[in-house]
């Protein structure tokens, strides 16, 4: 071995025999202080399979020392503020305190003396977490939006890439939005996403195909808009959307985002055709997803106030008076024919609005969420999680994962064990993606999923939205992406029945 | 006079003719500073990851370094052209042109006209840093041809050209590609066939490869173009030619193997041209100027200056209006003397399609107490162009002032801001307010908001052009008390909509204020033009009787205008009433805002 290399292998070495040295202190008085961590894992379930949880403690102190100690074995220490778990050691500790806990203890030296926090505890759940999550990250602006992009997350190991980013076709005069990226089954083989005006068009990949279709018709009021995926068939329902957006001169939920008009089709991949779902010009229908068996149709949908019937901008008018119930509809894959609608969980009668159904893999429960009114809950800070139980027709929020602030945008994992969310009680404006453990009808505290650095300051004025996840990652590079986008878009056709 | 006092000399006229454009463009230099951050990394890992990176990070920190004072900054910028023409005086020394001064200017002459050639585009520059950042991308380039020329070994030579591509492309951008091609171009002069072919082969391939495998973020269409400020090019051509000139006179300088300046005449005229072309082309627009003047002057809350420089304007854009109107509210004087100013509205003076709204929005909207709007707009901006200090200086304003907002976004920006060079003190001020909620309270800007957030909220209002806005929001109020009625007053004036103005007319006298000069000019012309005798009179009275001094006045105005005939008295109307409501309503016509 050269020298240099010798030099290299003990530089690499260094930090490893560095945190072997890191000792608890002994004879630490205990405080009643409790510790705090930043992003909170404290009291949090998490998956077996999740990647290292990376935390900075907010306590004061001059000193600090970490323990996480596995109830049925193993135990890290780190010293220091910043506690940066490697990953082949957190895995194995998480491993091997399945169904476990992991209790933490944290020491801080004050005035040259060690104390010891009060502890916490990192339940580890057997069931896992999707390996993957796919999400948009963005600045919360309004109707400018130079650069952005839709990334994947392995949450088993923290590798996060881009999968697609708006500078790749950029044009100073026109912006590119994409948005609304889903998934067949949360496997990538099929899935679709929009892109918006430059390049516009709808994204569809099955397989090792592309196209980009244009599913604006005569006969619809707009471009397919929120996508649901047929578990099985390849058929995608979307709404259709007039939607408007107004700003607040003063009310803290500062925009609104409401429909003057929305209708549900649904696009045939084979055919590349369009036919409508729901076209009630009285009510507003949108948000559609599908029972896990592909047997029915849910959705949200509101009737129109009288003074909404009025055109244009008349909606802005009365955007607190439109109270959204969930619906579903029977399907028939055979015929493709849908039944009457059905009402699954009445908020107009309670003056709420319930948005965006999400049906649990097992078929059991409806997760969606429950707002004052309107249909963007992103924006309304009332906005909770609920479930109802579609056995029992018992509903209830889900309160140990909800926050005082706006948490929408939730989707299942493949197992139903798990839930990811959006949600911006961290500082009322930027959304982080949040987790939360689904056990028989209970959730748990959710826990951010660690950002991109120890800090979060990378993505710091940045929003996670649109969490879906994935069991695989996407396929495709974002210079594939890039070359399918620049195809030109294929109209679809329209059939009237 | 000697030949070498003739080059200096002549050196020195450019330099001073720069140094002067560079005094009256003060402030902009300073609202360079206000809108630099301190490179954010994140950015650049994030999604500003191009080839070219290192240019508008070193621009970005030297437009921090010379945020200590304008002067500062006006010298930093011309160190960096003298910079600039020392090296390429350097380059052409190397090829033994003893007389090429003037020559080795030209680049930095280029850049300097691309720099001062700012105008109101810096409100919606893309590009970060660009006060330095093409310069250095000029120097570094110029430096990499002087390496060229310097290197005696063969083997270097042949892998020059390539080395400056590989590592140069990934730095500096479109300046290594400039390079090689300098240094490509001199070696087919000087026959060396393999580095020429080598070099053509990097200069086609490599940025190929890197914006394949590395920069993912460049639409491949500007490849050749990364390190330049071509997103903002893109928009706007015209206004990048003297940075193309700089970047063609840097290539093919090297070229010329002998000096083309001769003579001390053709030195003179050389260097008088120079002088005139920086005088005549560097953009000097007397609101542009006076704009970004009044906008730092109200960020300090210092009224006076900014009517001071208000006053200078005799032909104000709306956005100066707006900001007048804004140092008169504050200072309680709006209406008895927003009409004393001028009120024309002249287009803003740009080539590019920028908007009022792009200019100003923050700002108003802050000022005017519609905070939600300003934060939108300063988002807007800060997604379409690029984050700026002074744009999350107003979101943090905002997040404070709610006083809803969650503490740790007001956090959150404090610490972007406090990042700065010389922001630090700012920062501890609005950080102290967080913890110290009596702080806020008597945060003088904080107090003024409190007024102007008394008022009911409209459901739906655009807010794309910000004085129709800010009118409308005022002129919305149903039951507006002190400041808010005097600015649902001035709106109405400024409209000229009679019927809301009679409407908070009654609310003022209900409220036994005194009455402002320019309602009282307004009153008494509104009843005037209704020909209500009784209106007249009661007007009368409101105003201290018939012989009170407006009543005089406008008897004296009304039987001038009922005998001048039309439009043609507009001067002699202006010299006698200019400063009175009746010459606005009779004279300004067609506001153009937006």
């Amino acid at each position: 071995m050269t020298m240099i290399k010798r030099i290299i292998l003990a530089a690499l070495s260094l930090p490893f025999v560095l945190s072997c040295t890191v000792r608890c202190p002994e004879n630490a008085a205990k405080l009643d202080e409790m510790a705090a961590l930043s992003p909170d894992y404290t009291d949090v379930t998490i998956p077996f399979n999740l990647s290292p949880l990376k935390f900075s403690i907010a306590n004061e102190g001059d000193r600090f020392v970490t323990r996480l100690a596995g109830s049925t074995g193993g135990e890290l220490v780190f010293g220091g503020k910043d506690v940066e778990p490697g990953l082949k050691e957190w895995r194995s500790l998480l491993e091997e305190n399945k169904g476990a806990d992991l209790n933490g203890s944290i020491f801080v030296k004050r005035n040259g003396k060690w104390n010891e926090l009060g502890g916490f505890a990192i339940h580890v759940a057997e069931d896992p977490i999707d390996e993957y999550l796919v999400y948009r990250l963005l600045a919360p602006s309004y109707e400018f939006y130079t650069a952005f992009s839709i990334r994947q997350r392995n949450l088993s190991t923290g590798e996060d890439r881009e999968v697609y980013n708006n500078r790749m076709h950029y044009n100073p005069k026109e912006q590119q939005c994409m948005n609304c990226h889903q998934f067949q089954n949360g496997r990538t083989e099929n899935w679709q996403m929009h892109i918006r005006q430059v390049l516009g068009g709808t994204l569809i990949v099955t397989g090792d195909e592309a196209r980009k279709v244009s599913l604006k018709t005569d006969s619809t009021i707009s471009a397919g808009v929120y996508p649901a995926w047929h578990p099985e068939e390849k058929l995608i329902a979307y709404s259709v959307n007039k939607t408007r957006q107004f700003f607040h001169e003063k009310n803290i939920h500062k925009l609104e985002v409401q429909d003057p008009a929305s209708d549900l089709i649904l696009y045939d991949i084979d055919r590349n055709e369009v036919s409508k779902i729901a076209d009630d010009p009285l009510a507003f229908e949108t948000f559609p997803t599908w029972s896990p068996d592909g047997k029915y149709l849910y959705y949200s949908s509101a009737r129109q106030p009288e003074i909404a019937t009025l055109p244009s901008d008349s909606i802005a008018i009365c955007f607190d008076k439109i109270y959204y119930d969930i619906v579903r509809r029977s399907f028939d894959p055979s015929t493709r024919t849908f039944g009457n609608e059905e009402l699954v969980y009445d908020a107009k009668s309670q003056d709420l609005s319930a948005m965006e159904a999400r049906i649990s893999p097992d078929g059991r429960y409806l997760l969606f969420s429950l707002g004052e009114y309107g249909t963007f809950h992103i924006w309304h800070r009332g906005s909770d999680l609920w479930v109802k139980d579609l056995e029992t027709g018992d509903a209830w929020p889900l309160a140990e994962a909800n926050s005082d602030d706006a948490d929408s945008f939730h989707n299942w994992t493949s197992n139903g064990r798990w839930i990811a969310f959006t949600s911006r009680r961290d500082d009322g404006l930027f959304t982080r993606t949040y987790f939360t453990y689904f056990d028989n009808g209970k959730a748990s505290k959710a826990f951010m999923l660690p950002p991109r650095d120890l800090t979060g300051k990378k993505d710091r004025v940045y929003s996670y939205n649109v969490p879906e996840f994935t069991v695989e990652p996407v396929r495709q590079s974002v210079k594939d992406l890039s070359r399918m986008i620049s195809q030109p878009a294929i109209q679809a056709g329209y059939a009237s029945k | 006079m000697k030949l070498r006092n003739t080059k200096l000399i002549g050196g020195a006229v450019v330099f001073i003719a720069m140094a002067l454009v560079l005094v009256m463009k003060l402030p902009v230099l300073q609202k360079m500073f206000e809108q630099s951050l301190w490179p954010d990394m994140t950015f650049y890992l994030n999604l500003g990851l191009q080839p070219g990176v290192a240019l508008p990070v070193l621009g970005s920190i030297l437009t921090q370094i010379g945020g200590a004072s304008s002067v500062l900054q006006a010298s930093l910028v011309l160190l960096s052209l003298f910079l600039l023409t020392v090296v390429m005086k350097a380059i052409r020394m190397s090829q033994k042109q003893e007389d090429s001064w003037m020559a080795d200017m030209l680049p930095a002459i280029f850049a300097f006209l691309f720099i001062s050639g700012f105008d109101y585009s810096l409100h919606v520059f893309r590009a970060q840093g660009l006060l330095y950042s093409q310069t250095l991308g000029l120097i570094f380039a110029a430096l990499a041809i002087l390496g060229w020329i310097r290197i005696k070994d063969k083997r270097w030579n042949l892998l020059y050209p390539a080395a400056v591509v590989v590592v140069g492309y990934p730095l500096i951008g479109i300046y290594a590609l400039l390079a090689a091609l300098a240094i490509v171009l001199t070696a087919l002069l000087d026959r060396r066939w393999g580095a020429a072919a080598l070099g053509v082969l990097c200069i086609a391939l490599v940025p190929l490869i890197y914006t394949h495998f590395v920069f993912t973020h460049i639409d491949t269409k500007y490849t050749f173009f990364a390190g330049s400020p071509y997103m903002d090019f893109v928009d706007n051509h015209k206004r990048f030619i003297p940075l193309a000139l700089a970047m063609v006179s840097m290539v093919i300088l090297p070229l010329f193997r002998t000096g083309f300046i001769k003579g001390t005449v053709s030195r003179v005229v050389f260097v008088l041209v120079a002088a005139a072309c920086i005088v005549a082309f560097s953009y000097r627009n007397h609101n542009f100027h006076l704009e970004i003047a009044m906008q730092q002057a109200i960020e300090r809350n210092d009224w006076d200056k900014a009517l001071k420089l208000a006053s200078k304007s005799g032909n104000p854009t709306r956005i100066i209006v707006m900001y007048r109107n804004i140092a008169l509210f504050h200072k309680g004087q709006i209406c008895d003397r927003m009409f004393t100013f001028s009120n024309e509205s002249v287009d803003i003076d740009t080539p590019a399609q920028i908007s009022q709204t792009e200019v100003c929005a923050p700002t108003v909207f802050f000022y005017n107490g519609l905070i939600n709007y300003s934060t939108r707009w300063a988002w807007e901006m800060s997604m379409m162009f690029q984050r700026t200090l002074d744009r999350y200086k107003y979101q943090a304003k905002v997040a404070l002032f709610t006083g809803k907002e969650n503490p740790a976004l007001v956090e959150k920006y404090l610490d972007i801001i406090g990042r700065n060079m010389y922001q630090r003190k700012w920062v501890r001020k609005y950080r102290s307010y967080l913890d110290n909620p009596t702080l806020l309270a008597n945060d003088p800007e904080y107090a003024m908001f409190r007024q102007l957030d008394r008022f009911e909220e409209v459901k739906y209002m655009s807010s794309a052009v910000v004085e129709n806005t800010i009118n409308n929001h005022y002129l919305l109020q149903e039951n507006p008390e002190g400041i808010m009625l005097d600015l649902a007053l001035a709106s109405a004036m400024t409209m000229k909509d009679i019927d809301m103005f009679w409407y908070y007319y009654d609310k003022l006298l209900q409220s036994g204020r005194r009455i402002p000069t320019h309602v009282g000019e307004a009153a008494i012309l509104f009843a005037y033009i209704g020909r209500n005798q009784a209106e007249i009179d009661a007007v009368a009275r409101d105003l201290g009787g018939p012989r009170s001094s407006i009543v005089s006045k406008f008897v004296n105005f009304s039987s001038e205008a009922s005998a001048a005939s039309s439009g043609e008295d507009k001067a002699k109307f202006k010299e006698k009433y200019g400063d009175t409501y009746w010459y606005y309503i009779y004279f300004v016509k067609d506001i153009t805002t937006d």
